[in-house]
């Protein structure tokens, strides 16, 4: 069965000549619709770098990155873009609203920047929003918005539309634990819709609520392993009952 | 619709961000207003200086004769030669105790091309022998008003209306009828080609003066080169702008990246800084153009006013108004569009990380320096002389202008050059001038930017103050020496000499105004008359004979031929037996030379070429004291005679002093002479000076506008600074270093730019040296701007407040 990301033997590195840094090495990981992995690693283990390059944000310099099938080193620029818009959301650690746009704005611009009419894009805007709970902060803008408000807001973005694979670094970094629960639930929540996702952290708490998680350092895996049932699976039962 | 929603988030930033754009949006509105109004003002202003004589003809002739008959001939033969002609008449009518006259005009008021040069104010135009129509300035002098009779030429004429040259408001004249006006002079206004008007031979004289208007109408002429100069002051501002624009697209960059991140294009990040651009460039331009017609409707009263005639501020040239506009819009854009597109081109992920791009290699800017350079070489040293004395080089004058441009941009594109190298150069200095130093390398693209438009702005002011220089001539060049005064007869010029009964009168005034200076000796200069020449009874003085050149078709007078003495061949290193010795002709003059007021062999239809033979070359001294000259023996055997030329040349023993030449004007002006003395070229001086003042404030302005845009995006490291104990001297000193580094670089790429051009393409001699406005300029701009940028600087930067963006 393929996965929505496949990555192969993926490297990469940085600089040139005695000052190269390698930062991935023959990267081998895919993740499944409706699957949560995280990904854990010391700092420079190149987690974030593994995950730029899952989203499209950056190149591999070898190996081949699959998403929904499609390779991406085929693509050109635009075509990655359209990819970005069409089936990947990314939350990053600081959430990275564009400041100037409201919440609803912020969700909505990915719809809108791929053609979607304004109104039917704010409609599904302002449902992502409802869906994560922040539907009445949606006129307002960042530096108006708390920091798990912001994060929300964030995570609206990346699943508004027909999403399939969400790719977070560092979710609740720049949350405090309630909130950081609140995101991970939500997190799951997207899972069971059929999203793939690849979260990076370096927090076991938060990587106990994975179906998997792969251990990297100095830019390879080391270890994979599937998490024992987190906090999320003592909470299914309350919330199915 | 991705389209739409950028715009959007565009127009959010730009309203976020204003403070920051609207200091080039008031650059970019001023140079639109300043442009539109200096356009429409010449577009005004200069086609009246043709209006006045050529009302809407091409060409004039005047025909000149005691005779009306003859003249009634003359013009009869141009309505036939021309076809259509407009014939206006004039005689001047003395008044009656007083030196000025009123000219009696007979001109149709419906004529095809003298509209422009009469109109009504009051009452009609003469229509009858017994009617006058007079300008107000005469109606006031001589208490006349409608119904009054004037009769100055003891006619009686009823006057009947109130008149003016609306091209002219202060040409006073009296408009009558043709009958009983028997002019003494008709000005021909004709609509031809330059060859027909060059052919046309008026019967019965060869007194005729011919003027052309032109190829090119004055009034587009004038209005495009203040557009070019607005141009340039547009360049000026989008190098402004573009730094400006540099330091939004590092302001955004994360934003750009954030952007891309979620599923921008590149040409969708770009747009977000080149929409901002074009939003500027428009409102400038709307509010410029408004600004400057508003500008222009407001003070044209003023301007009719100074220029004596009639203005209309609605003759507003719009063509060149929208050009200034889209000129605008362009450089605005054009301004964000570089900076937008180096944004949209950093990785997402480098834009997310927020720092600044790593420089790129000065080497490929300084390479197209380079070729900028050397082809501007070329075309200035492959353009020849722009013009002659009788026509523009079209080809050379191209090859200059696209050479000057060529330099200048290859002069402003060492700039990155130039701030790299003083980044590498900071290694070895203390920390605060090393930092600020490196933040110019760190931030190449913008500094880059700046240090162009600055040294634009030193540029432009040291080639004026460079070619000022060249052109004021040494002590040994000029019209005459500080100890020399030529004195004239104030009646006569050109080739005439006074009439013998003058001569003994003058030469009295002479000696009494020499007097008044510290005279040395007093020559009078004696000039060759052919008693065999025609004489004409029309003018108030004696034709010498004079050299000329040739001018068109015919001939123009040089200069007199003066007969030699020793006092005035001295100079020139020659005695008059040596000059007896050969053909006892010399001259500074070259070229073809002619002979006037000489009796003419009969097939020489104007002058005399080979009349005197090969003159013996004199290398030019002063330009006004005598430089052809004829030995007395050889004006005898012309069978001509000495005669006086009413000029006196006084020698004095110590340079003139303002108060001697004050009073010597008072005296020559009330004994009717006219006195000449070394010209010292004060309008040069203040040239210099005023474009040394001028181009300091203007660059010290630039260098404020780029050196806060540069300081702007390093506050944070000032927090840091300030955090690890640096002092309010050490921030002062910040700032300091980067106004007076980009100051130091403006100079030396503005100057040293300014002798390049000058001396590729503009210098025959060696090269100018100015010291104090060099001085000035080169050390006063980068002092004062250090000076002023570590006072007005220093504050303790505000705690870092929370981030804007989520």
């Amino acid at each position: 069965m393929s996965g929505v990301l496949e990555l192969h033997q993926v490297a990469k590195s940085y600089g040139e000549g005695p000052n190269t840094v390698h930062a991935l090495h023959g990267i081998d990981l895919t993740a499944q619709a409706g699957e949560l992995v995280a990904i854990m690693g010391p700092s420079g283990s190149g987690k974030s770098t593994l995950l730029t390059i899952a989203g499209t944000l950056e190149v591999a310099d070898e190996g081949a990155v699959l998403v929904e099938g499609q390779d991406v080193a085929t693509m050109s620029a635009n075509d990655r873009a359209r990819l970005r818009r069409r089936s990947v959301g990314y939350v990053f650690q600081d959430f990275n609203l564009l400041a100037g746009l409201t919440a609803a704005e912020n969700v909505s611009m990915p719809l809108e920047l791929d053609g979607l009419r304004p109104k039917a894009a704010r409609a599904a805007a302002h449902a992502a929003l409802d869906e994560l709970g922040v539907a009445d902060r949606a006129g307002h803008y960042p530096d108006q918005l708390s920091g798990g408000e912001r994060q929300r807001v964030a995570i609206a973005r990346a699943v508004v539309g027909d999403r399939h694979l969400l790719l977070t670094d560092e979710p609740t970094g720049a949350l405090d634990s309630v909130n950081g629960e609140g995101v991970m639930r939500r997190l799951r929540a997207a899972c069971r819709r059929g999203v793939a996702c690849v979260m990076v952290t370096h927090d076991a708490q938060l990587a106990s609520w994975a179906d998997r998680v792969v251990f990297l350092r100095d830019g390879r895996i080391i270890d994979h392993t599937s998490a024992a049932p987190g906090p999320e699976s003592l909470l299914v039962p309350s919330a199915e009952s | 619709m991705a389209r739409r929603a950028i715009l959007r988030w565009s127009w959010r930033l730009f309203r976020r961000e204003w403070r920051q754009q609207a200091l080039v949006m008031v650059l970019l509105t001023v140079a639109v207003a300043t442009s539109t109004a200096l356009a429409t003002l010449a577009f005004n202003v200069a086609p009246v200086t043709g209006n006045a004589e050529f009302g809407t003809a091409d060409h004039f002739i005047r025909l000149t004769s005691p005779q009306p008959d003859t003249l009634d001939a003359q013009v009869a033969a141009a309505a036939e030669w021309f076809g259509t002609i407009d014939a206006i008449g004039h005689r001047q009518v003395p008044i009656p105790g007083s030196v000025d006259n009123v000219d009696h005009r007979t001109q149709d008021p419906n004529g095809p091309f003298g509209a422009p040069m009469l109109a009504l104010v009051e009452g009609r135009f003469a229509a009858s022998p017994t009617e006058i129509a007079v300008t107000d300035d005469i109606a006031s002098r001589f208490a006349l008003s409608i119904g009054a009779t004037f009769d100055l030429d003891r006619v009686e004429r009823t006057v009947v209306g109130v008149v003016e040259n609306p091209s002219d408001l202060d040409d006073e004249f009296a408009h009558v009828t043709a009958s009983r006006a028997s002019p003494t002079f008709v000005t021909v206004l004709v609509d031809a080609a330059d060859e027909l008007v060059n052919d046309f031979r008026p019967p019965g004289s060869t007194s005729r003066e011919t003027s052309s208007r032109g190829d090119v109408p004055e009034d587009v002429l004038a209005a495009v080169g203040v557009l070019a100069a607005a141009s340039l002051a547009l360049f000026l501002v989008a190098l402004v702008a573009a730094a400006s624009f540099l330091v939004m697209a590092q302001r955004r960059l994360r934003q750009l990246g954030m952007l891309a991140a979620i599923g921008a294009t590149e040409s969708n990040c770009r747009l977000v800084t080149v929409s901002g651009g074009a939003v500027m460039g428009v409102v400038a331009a709307l509010a410029g153009a408004g600004l400057g017609i508003a500008g222009w409707v407001a003070m044209s009263p003023q301007v009719e006013a100074a220029a004596g005639y009639r203005i209309d501020a609605a003759n507003v040239p719009w063509w060149l108004v929208i050009v200034g506009m889209a000129l605008a819009v362009v450089a605005a854009t054009g301004a964000a569009w570089w900076p937008a597109r180096s944004a949209a081109r950093i990785p997402i992920v480098l834009a997310l990380s927020g720092r600044p791009p790593r420089p790129a290699s000065a080497r490929r800017s300084a390479m197209l320096a380079a070729a900028f350079v050397a082809g501007g070489f070329a075309c200035l040293a492959a353009a020849g002389d722009l013009a002659d004395d009788t026509a523009v080089h079209w080809g050379s004058a191209f090859l200059v202008v696209l050479g000057s441009l060529a330099m200048v941009i290859g002069v402003l594109l060492f700039s990155p050059l130039a701030v790299a190298a003083l980044a590498r150069a900071a290694a070895p200095l203390p920390v605060a001038l090393r930092i600020a130093l490196r933040d110019l390398g760190r931030y190449q693209a913008r500094s880059g930017a700046a240090l162009a438009a600055i040294s634009l702005v030193l540029g432009i002011p040291s080639a004026i103050v460079l070619g000022a220089t060249a052109a004021q001539h040494g002590a040994d060049a000029g019209n005459l020496s500080d100890r020399q005064v030529v004195v004239r007869d104030g009646a006569v010029d050109g080739p005439f000499a006074p009439l013998e009964e003058d001569v003994a009168g003058l030469e009295e005034q002479v000696a009494d105004l020499a007097e008044l200076l510290p005279t040395v000796s007093v020559q009078s200069l004696d000039v060759a008359l052919d008693p065999a020449a025609p004489e004409q009874p029309e003018f108030d003085g004696r034709i010498a004979v004079s050299l000329a050149e040739r001018s068109g078709d015919g001939w123009r007078d040089l200069t007199l031929l003066y007969v030699a003495t020793p006092e005035l061949l001295a100079p020139y290193g020659l005695d008059v037996a040596s000059l007896d010795a050969g053909t006892g002709f010399a001259t500074t003059e070259s070229g073809e030379i002619g002979i006037l007021g000489a009796a003419r062999p009969p097939e020489e239809e104007q002058s005399n070429t080979d009349l005197l033979g090969d003159p013996r070359p004199l290398e030019a001294g002063y330009s006004s004291v005598p430089g052809s000259f004829l030995t007395h023996e050889r004006v005898q055997q012309q069978g001509w005679e000495s005669i006086p030329s009413g000029r006196w040349l006084l020698e004095l023993d110590a340079p003139l002093t303002d108060d001697q030449l004050a009073a010597a004007e008072e005296y020559a002006a009330g004994a009717g002479l006219t006195i000449e003395s070394r010209d010292h070229q004060e309008g040069l001086s203040a040239l210099r000076a005023g474009a040394t003042a001028v181009g300091m404030l203007v660059a010290l302005g630039v260098l404020a506008l780029t050196v806060g845009l540069v300081r702007s995006e390093a506050a944070s490291d000032l927090r840091i600074l300030t955090a690890t104990g640096a002092t309010r001297a050490t921030r002062r000193m910040l700032t300091a270093t980067t106004a007076g580094g980009l100051a130091l670089l403006g100079v030396l790429l503005g100057t040293g730019g300014a002798y390049l051009v000058l001396l590729v393409g503009f210098l025959d001699g060696p090269p100018p040296f100015p010291a104090s406005q060099l001085v000035a300029i080169a050390g006063g701009t980068p002092l004062v701007a250090a000076v002023v940028g570590g006072l007005l600087t220093g504050r303790e930067p505000p705690p870092a407040t929370r981030a804007a963006i989520g």
